[in-house]
């Protein structure tokens, strides 16, 4: 049962890692060959978010409850919770999985998505064409804010680990259900 | 992990690069791949 578990969770990580990878890559090409003369490459990038978008949702559908593949589900309460006791020093609360993930997962897929989209659209209705640029540079914005607040995360979880003197840390609260 | 990650983005950015040039190639024409190289095209200029 455990092995069972352990293969599926593993098999999500490879799916959701992938799913990074194009999503990323991907919109990353889009970016930068937005001017005249790589508009081929830039269609078939944007259509590449596109796909892998898709490909998201598929996943999230059919994804058993309980599971990775999941959409997020961000909670404007536990994301609230979370940072007043990281404000309070809990070096457990700086350890454990941050509520803002799903917060920051959910931006940045409202973002690439609505930049691949209007792109898309842009693509028969030129007026569109001011539109899906602005969004675009949204999209870039929100990767760049998503990238720091990676690296924040990371940054916090490892503190928790090491350097927090003892003297600080408080006795963490119960954890609801 | 975040590591992997960014590498993964990048090297999948260079795929979908040559990938997508390879459509621009086929539905342009392979001299619209030397504008991108060239900076710029000079269409109307002689």
């Amino acid at each position: 049962m455990a092995t069972t578990d352990r293969k599926r969770r593993t098999g999500a990580v490879t799916l959701l890692l992938g799913f990074h990878a194009v999503m990323s890559g991907a919109f990353l090409t889009a970016y930068l060959s937005g001017g005249e003369d790589s508009y081929g490459i830039h269609v078939f990038a944007g259509y590449t978010v596109i796909a892998a978008l898709a490909a998201r949702l598929l996943m999230a559908a059919f994804a058993p409850r309980g599971s990775m593949l999941r959409l997020p589900r961000p909670s404007l309460q536990a994301a609230a919770r979370w940072l007043g006791r990281v404000l309070r020093l809990e070096r457990r609360a700086m350890g454990e999985r941050s509520p803002l993930l799903p917060w920051i997962a959910v931006l940045i897929l409202a973002g690439t998505a609505a930049a691949a989209l209007s792109g898309a659209v842009a693509d028969y209705v030129v007026q569109l064409e001011h539109l899906h640029e602005a969004l675009g540079d949204i999209a870039l914005f929100l990767a760049i804010g998503h990238g720091v607040a990676m690296f924040l995360l990371a940054g916090l979880k490892r503190l928790s680990i090491k350097r927090l003197p003892a003297a600080v840390i408080t006795k963490p609260r119960e954890v609801l259900p | 992990m975040l590591k992997k990650m960014i590498l993964q983005g990048l090297a999948m950015a260079l795929c979908v690069a040559v990938l997508g040039g390879g459509y621009q190639a086929w539905r342009y024409g392979p001299a619209s791949l030397t504008d991108i190289v060239a900076g710029g095209s000079d269409h109307g200029n002689d």
